[in-house]
């Protein structure tokens, strides 16, 4: 460490709290050059956060090395395109962002050059409910509604608005108490951490119907209002129809700030363990099979805590730290990318973005349309540990139409298989524990910082990824 | 030349080929402990690596990267005396056919001994049901047919529905045996770093480690499990 920032450190022995207001609208614009001391920072994870963080500390002046334990960066924002004909490709992670509401996300694109395209994906959803398809049409239909069992009340609700918002009509009531995005306490629901969230809908009359499809008997209701208000707060529907993706594939925005960084992303180095005191942090890693050790003034974690538990770190976190990380939870499934050869579905003259009740293969639609070809990608998420052989037999059979589905391959990427990144999205916390999650979960533990994207106040890995990689980075640059 | 090579080649083939046609056998993995060494002594507390080489002469070697991380197990052991190992090596091997039906469903995928991942921890299945041939039966049911909406609300475990009955009901009794266990823990991968447990409880002065693989048998017939066990002493 230099003796600078040793100095430094020294200063501001508190280590910085984590500030509610730290994410008001005025951080969406970027920092210049600090002119504070040259910090050492290691960033332990190359996906998509720990980019980002590195990308950040660089631009303020900081010497930064991200080191990423696979052979390739971007980590759950992968792009595939080895075996697909035609330049075609596939998302193999995340695949969609919104506007609003992911803010932090679009400066970067802004700042890197780096192209969205609207992605109709949501749009004409055809949904096979119990086993029969429902346009949006029938959906919106009284008799139809009647008919699958709503009330009176919902049947009223849904003939004007699109089915997917029948959550707010039982909701809605609830949300404008909050006012900070990041402050789920103290809004007069503090007590509802242990009521789930269905018991909300059932006091507001919903139906049984509703109660199946609003489902939250596990969920609390604290956590449920609070991500719903933040979605009102970002200006975002419940369920935005109107998203986008990268051109070329979502990792054009990893791509670019690996770009930036060069040789400060340090892949094939699997991280084994990290010593940290008052002064600094040693990391032990091996790079290409060969054990290696690196010091640094700070740390930034920005491995999902599944992964990062498997490293170990002396002294240990407090309890309270040690409890988010062994206690966060993630779901994991598997992406298929079928490559057809023709818009089979515009014979039937129907959507191709559809929600199938198999509980191997739950949805696909239409992606990679901006390459100049007749073949199509069509994107599917199904169960881990399902074949693509039997994903695509799903989706024959089960594909409303009368052609065939023209597919001709169909590889996948199954993350329950992962070796080094096993999970999806984070999911909500369990219920009457929102207090031990919040904002434990992003606060910094002496030198070692967090970010990723469990460590936002939103499970919307992209966006929660920029900006917790923002939030470490500034704290680390004002530590 | 070239035309006598073309020729050579697809005399090769066909010799290869055939020759697999005759040896349908599938060789046992060959799972070695390289770290620790087995025998040896480690203190109370500490933090040990450990590695493991699998060579599979259908499957490839770990060393180059043949084998899947997530398909390599390493099941740590603590027993009270040097004299248990025996007796818990001989029951063990009861187990042994359900573990492996948990490999070959990649049920350790999504479930672990003592965390979340996707799907809940054994630790917690166990907490919750208890151990009783009704829970076996019923926790059977779920893992064929899948599950929804019993642990949360965003996750859901797929059918298996190749799994027959009498195996699932194998595959739930190991589930609440691990869960049960609190002095086994399970690891993933050729290599890793473990913290050994601090000398609270006086009844762990031995470490068994035994590293398993399961291969793919031919064209995913016949599988079959290779093993390997290294006993160490804490102090
Ligand atoms: C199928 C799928 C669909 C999704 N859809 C969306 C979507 O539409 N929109 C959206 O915003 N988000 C989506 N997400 C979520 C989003 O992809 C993730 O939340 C986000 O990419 C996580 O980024 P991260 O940097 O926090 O973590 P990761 O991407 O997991 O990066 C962590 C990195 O750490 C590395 N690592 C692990 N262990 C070690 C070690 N010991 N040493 C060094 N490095 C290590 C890993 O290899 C990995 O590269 C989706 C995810 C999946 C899987
Ligand atoms: C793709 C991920 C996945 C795989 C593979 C998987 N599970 Fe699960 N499992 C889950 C999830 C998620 C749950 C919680 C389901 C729920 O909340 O109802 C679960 C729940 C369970 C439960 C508890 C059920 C209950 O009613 O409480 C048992 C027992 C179980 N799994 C055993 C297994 C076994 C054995 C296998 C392998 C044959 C397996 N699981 C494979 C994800 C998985």
């Amino acid at each position: 460490m230099t003796s600078n920032s040793r100095r430094n450190f020294i200063r501001n022995t508190a280590v910085a709290g984590v500030g509610t207001s730290l994410m008001g609208p005025q951080v969406f614009t970027s920092p210049l050059p600090s002119s504070r001391a040259v910090k050492k920072i290691i960033v332990a994870g190359g996906g998509i956060a720990g980019l980002c963080a590195g990308y950040e500390l660089m631009k303020r002046g900081h010497d930064v090395t991200v080191l990423e334990a696979s052979g390739r960066h971007g980590g759950h924002v992968f792009t595939a395109r080895d075996g697909l004909s035609d330049g075609l490709y596939g998302d193999y992670g995340a695949e969609h962002i919104t506007r609003p509401g992911y803010e932090r996300y679009w400066q970067y694109l802004n700042e890197l050059g780096v192209e969205a395209l609207p992605y109709p994906r949501r749009k004409n959803l055809l949904r096979q409910i119990d086993g029969k398809f429902y346009t949006e049409e029938m959906l919106s239909d009284r008799s139809v509604l009647t008919k699958m069992g709503f009330n009176l009340t919902e049947v009223d609700y849904l003939s004007k608005h699109p089915y997917w918002d029948l959550v707010s009509l039982y909701n809605k009531p609830y949300l404008d108490k909050f006012t900070d995005e990041y402050q789920p306490f103290g809004v007069g629901y503090d007590n509802m951490d242990n009521t789930p969230i269905a018991d909300i809908y059932k006091k507001g009359g919903a139906s049984a119907k509703a109660l199946d499809l609003l489902g939250g008997a596990n969920t609390s209701a604290l956590f449920e209002l609070w991500r719903s208000a933040i979605l009102k707060l970002r200006g975002v529907s419940q369920f935005p129809v109107d998203v986008f993706r990268l051109k070329g594939g979502n990792q054009s925005l990893p791509t670019a700030f690996a770009k930036k960084l060069g040789d400060r992303v340090q892949l094939n180095c699997p991280i084994q363990s990290i010593q940290h005191d008052k002064a600094g942090v040693r990391v032990k890693f091996k790079w290409m099979g060969e054990p290696q050790e690196l010091s640094a003034d700070y740390l930034v974690n920005a491995i999902p805590p599944p992964a990062f538990r498997k490293i170990i770190v002396t002294p240990g976190f407090s309890p309270e730290k040690q409890f988010v990380l062994d206690n966060v939870q993630y779901d994991s499934y598997q992406r298929f990318v079928f490559q057809c050869s023709s818009k089979f579905w515009e014979k039937d003259k129907i959507s191709i973005n559809i929600e199938f009740d198999s509980p191997d293969l739950w949805s696909v639609w239409q992606s990679a349309d901006e390459i100049d070809t007749h073949r199509v990608i069509v994107l599917g998420t199904g169960a881990g540990g399902i074949t693509p052989q039997r994903a695509m037999a799903v989706f024959k059979e089960n594909y409303p139409g009368a052609t065939k589905p023209t597919v001709e391959q169909v590889v996948s990427k199954d993350w329950t298989k992962d070796g080094f990144a096993p999970t999806c999205e984070r999911v909500h916390f369990p219920m009457g524990q929102l207090h031990k999650f919040w904002p434990e979960i992003m606060k910094p533990s002496g030198r070692i910082y967090f970010a990723g994207a469990s460590t936002d106040n939103l499970n919307w890995g992209m966006e929660a990824s920029t900006r917790s990689a923002y939030r470490a980075a500034d704290e680390i640059d004002k530590a | 030349m070239t035309k006598y090579l073309a020729l050579l080649s697809l005399v090769i083939i066909i010799a290869l080929s055939s020759f697999s046609l005759y040896h349908q056998d599938n060789d046992i993995p060959v799972v070695e402990i390289i770290d620790p060494s087995n025998r040896s002594t480690v203190s109370y507390g500490s933090v040990i690596n450990y590695r493991v080489n699998i060579s599979d002469k259908e499957d490839g070697t770990s060393k180059y990267d043949e084998i899947q991380q997530t398909e390599v197990f390493l099941q740590l052991k603590y027993l009270p005396s040097e004299k248990d190992v025996s007796n818990y090596l001989q029951k063990e091997k009861q187990s042994e056919k359900a573990f492996i039906l948990m490999k070959q469903n990649g049920c350790l995928n999504c479930h672990s001994l003592q965390y979340k991942l996707a799907g809940p921890s054994f630790r917690d299945i166990a907490t919750r049901y208890g151990a009783a041939t009704t829970t076996y039966e019923k926790l059977s049911e779920k893992i064929i047919k899948g599950s929804h909406g019993v642990w949360g609300d965003s996750q859901q475990m797929p059918p298996h529905p190749d799994l027959i009955k009498e195996d699932a009901v194998a595959l739930a009794r190991l589930v609440v045996q691990y869960g049960t266990d609190k002095n086994i823990d399970l690891y993933t991968g050729t290599e890793g770093t473990i913290q050994l447990r601090k000398n609270q409880n006086k009844n762990a002065a031995v470490l068994l480690l035994t590293a398993s693989y399961l291969d793919h048998g031919i064209e995913s017939a016949n599988r079959k499990e290779g093993r390997a066990v290294a006993k160490i002493y804490l102090k």
